[in-house]
């Protein structure tokens, strides 16, 4: 060993006072490098524990670039593969891999408490959007909905035959009944030939005209709305809005604050599907309004069901039920697993039940959209 | 080879690129540590990529040092973010939320942010700039960047505005007065660099680019609407419409060409303004020269997409590679196989778009590379009489270029 102790190779030294250069000669002794100017200088050690280096040694490195604690603004270069060899040994401190290591370990630390907190929100069930979702103050929350609703308005007609409109409150109020605040909930039907159905903050609702034409029974209108006022009392839509809050502002983030998306809030409601979880609790909520409406809960299930069997025909190829699976695909995109929600009606409990509507009242609804 | 030619304290500088070792290499590693640790590594990873590139470039066979931290950028980045970036989107979103998202009183916040946009991107350059400069060594001896980044933003701003006006003729002009900002105010250690380049040599480039667009891009246009008239005629003739297999390679040869007119004349001006740059720039009794041809700078721009483009395709292939037994028992469990598509088709362009980046230090590594090959330093600096900087150090990196992604 103590062969490469003796060893001597040419370097550069700068001392970080002026831009000069010194020729000079390094050893790399027991204690540290020994560097030895060849203007005869004071020799200068630099012990490997305090070594540093701006450019981390890799293997194969040919030269070393030096710096040391203890003279910040100092440097030295050495231009000799085996030097560099033997500092690495010494010091390993200088290596790339030491030095991404090093680097890295904190972070990786940080991710996997990410992981971990991601894991424990999910498995405890935790929901920090909805959370926040419930803190909002309710005329905000209505404000929002408004604002919502007033995006798809302002793009299609409202229907409003008066008839219609008196029939679909009837069966809002029969819905209603048991509820707290039964006038917190509204709802607006829009002339749009997509079959689609949702829930905005506030209480806020809209159904389209596609989706009143594609009920079979007025107890399919009764068992959408029933589900779309369960997410509405479990503050889903205020949680999804949180949510893409917190999504965009990750946007923005990446976009360097162009992407749009702020405010595009009624792209932001359109796009929102539920989770399953959610959409059981909405189910929930419905068959409960239904059960206390003496409504049938078949309807909800039916309707649902009816729709995701349609989507399933799309591979048939014929041109009509693609493109009404195109119609359905979003009802069905916006509220997924609807054999769940079969299963579910179906283990509910059974109960007399009356018509949603009286025949007269239904044929005014599917009318709504006729007259302005 | 070693230029030690040192006389009554002058030494003759020269300037050489030793192209860094073990990038791909790194490539992969810096990539596997941004997933890894969610992103937050590319401060990190940023940091690395200098140190090599900056110690490749050489000065009488000595490297340059760059001595940023990676923790530098990220604190930077966070006080942007979190003191700037969050509470206006919050806002924004607010305002969104409470006054509709048809509001007039919305729309001017949001013009106006756009506007304090474009003048804060100029702050960022130049801040970012100062960052690097006090972040870069040779001999131990620090740069810097003086004066402040208003000036800098100021000039950046409202040319900017001029250059719709001005039909971009203002563009030679503005990046002449914003280099000669910058560049005067470099210093190493206690002694400046000089600028003194005017505008004027760069408009007889920038005229011919200007012109030769639009002659290509009416010759295009032109083209085309020919080729729809014999179209449309052909329509009404009652011949039905169809497009034969050397009608796309017309179609694609006349897009192809075009493109690369049009490279060549903004080549052909990058390469002179660069060149012209170069030449008026001293340091001490140096001067630099450039060297740089549209040529160079096409096959630059060339190689370095594909090489992009193949650091995409195999990350794609890793990727597919390590998630397909997971799509597998997806697949099994679905029938109809909807799940996986949906989940393939939404992640293959995300998946394509971050491998882009793999190899992006290679591909910066050339671009410097090319640049410094092509300049030449002639003349000598004092080398003793040049002192440490005194400039007042820099806490933080560039969260506000990072913010705005504006890398110079």
């Amino acid at each position: 060993m103590s062969n490469s102790i003796e060893k001597s190779w040419t370097a550069k030294f700068s001392d970080g006072q002026s831009a000069r250069s010194w020729p000079s000669t390094v050893r790399l002794d027991k204690g540290g490098i020994v560097i030895m100017r060849d203007t005869g200088e004071d020799d200068i050690v630099w012990p490997y524990g305090a070594l540093k280096t701006p450019t981390p040694l890799s293997r194969g490195s040919k030269e070393a670039f030096v710096t040391y604690t203890y003279m910040p603004d100092a440097q030295l270069f050495v231009t000799h593969s085996d030097f560099v060899e033997l500092l690495a040994r010494r010091a390993p401190q200088l290596t790339t891999a030491s030095h991404r290591w090093r680097w890295a370990k904190p972070f990786i630390a940080l991710a996997l408490l990410i992981v971990m907190i991601f894991s424990a929100v999910w498995l405890l069930d935790l929901q920090p959007a909805r959370t926040i979702a419930g803190m909002l103050p309710e005329d905000t929350r209505q404000t929002v909905g408004h604002n919502v609703i007033a995006g798809f308005t302002a793009q299609r007609r409202v229907c409003n035959s008066s008839p219609g409109k008196e029939a679909l409150n009837r069966l809002m109020g029969r819905l209603l009944k048991d509820v707290d605040k039964p006038d917190y909930f509204h709802v607006t039907v829009i002339d749009w030939k997509l079959v689609n159905a949702f829930a905005a903050p506030g209480g806020q609702m809209v159904i389209t005209s596609g989706l009143i034409r594609a009920a079979r029974t007025p107890e399919e209108v009764a068992g959408v709305l029933a589900h779309e006022i369960g997410h509405g009392i479990e503050l889903h839509p205020e949680a999804g809005v949180v949510r893409a809050i917190g999504l965009s502002a990750a946007l923005e983030l990446l976009t360097g604050g162009s992407s749009g998306t702020l405010s595009n809030l009624s792209a932001v409601i359109l796009q929102n599907s539920y989770v399953r979880q959610d959409e059981r609790a909405a189910d929930m909520q419905a068959l409960q309004l239904l059960r206390q409406a003496r409504i049938s809960q078949n309807g909800l299930a039916d309707f649902f069901q009816r729709i995701s069997g349609n989507e399933a025909s799309t591979s048939s190829g014929d041109g009509k039920s693609e493109r009404s699976a195109a119609m359905f695909g979003n009802l069905l995109r916006t509220h997924p697993y609807p054999e769940e929600r079969a299963r579910t009606v179906r283990a509910s409990a059974r109960y007399s039940s009356t018509p949603a509507m009286p025949r007269a009242d239904w044929r005014a609804l599917k009318q709504i959209c006729s007259s302005p | 080879m070693m230029t030690e030619n040192q006389s009554g304290g002058e030494e003759q500088l020269h300037l050489s690129w030793q192209y860094p070792k073990g990038l791909i290499g790194l490539s992969f590693a810096n990539m596997l540590l941004r997933i890894l640790t969610l992103g937050i590594y590319h401060f990190w990873a940023k940091t690395e990529v200098r140190k090599r590139i900056w110690s490749a470039i050489r000065i009488n066979d000595e490297p340059l040092t760059y001595t940023g931290r990676g923790l530098e950028l990220f604190i930077g980045f966070l006080i942007v973010f979190f003191l700037f970036f969050v509470p206006l989107i919050l806002l924004i979103f607010a305002l969104a939320l409470l006054l509709g998202p048809q509001s007039p009183l919305l729309n001017l916040i949001t013009l106006l942010i756009y506007i304090a946009f474009a003048y804060l991107i100029g702050v960022a350059i130049y801040r970012a700039q100062r960052y690097r400069m006090a972040r870069t060594r040779w001999r131990g001896i620090r740069g810097s960047l003086e004066g402040s980044p208003h000036a800098y933003a100021w000039t950046y701003f409202w040319t900017l505005l001029l250059i719709p006006l001005t039909l971009g003729w203002i563009v030679p002009w503005r990046t002449t007065k914003l280099q000669s900002i910058l560049t005067n105010n470099i210093r190493f250690g206690n002694r400046p660099l000089r600028f003194d380049a005017e505008s004027g040599a760069l408009y007889g480039p920038f005229t011919l680019l200007w012109f030769g667009s639009i002659v290509v891009y009416i010759a295009l246009v032109g083209f085309f609407a020919g080729w729809f008239a014999d179209l449309a005629q052909a329509a009404q003739d009652g011949v039905p419409l169809s497009l034969e297999p050397q009608d796309y390679v017309v179609i694609f040869a006349a897009i192809i060409i075009a493109g690369l007119l049009f490279a060549l004349f903004g080549s052909w001006y990058q390469a002179r303004t660069i060149n012209h740059f170069a030449n008026h720039t001293h340091f001490e009794n140096a001067t630099f020269s450039g060297d740089t041809s549209a040529f160079g700078l096409i096959w630059l721009s060339f190689s370095n997409f594909l090489i992009l483009l193949a650091g995409s395709v195999i990350f794609l292939g890793i990727a597919v590679g390590l998630i397909l037994p997971f799509f597998e028992l997806d697949l099994s469990r679905l029938p109809d196989g909807r799940a996986a598509a949906q989940v393939l088709g939404t992640l293959a362009p995300i998946v394509l778009l971050f491998g882009f980046t793999l190899f992006m230090p290679i591909v910066q590594a050339r671009s410097v590379g090319y640049v410094v090959r092509n300049l030449q330093v002639k003349g000598t600096a004092p080398i003793e009489e040049i002192a440490q900087s005194t400039g007042e150090d820099i806490k933080y990196g560039e969260g506000l270029a990072e913010a705005f992604d504006v890398d110079v």
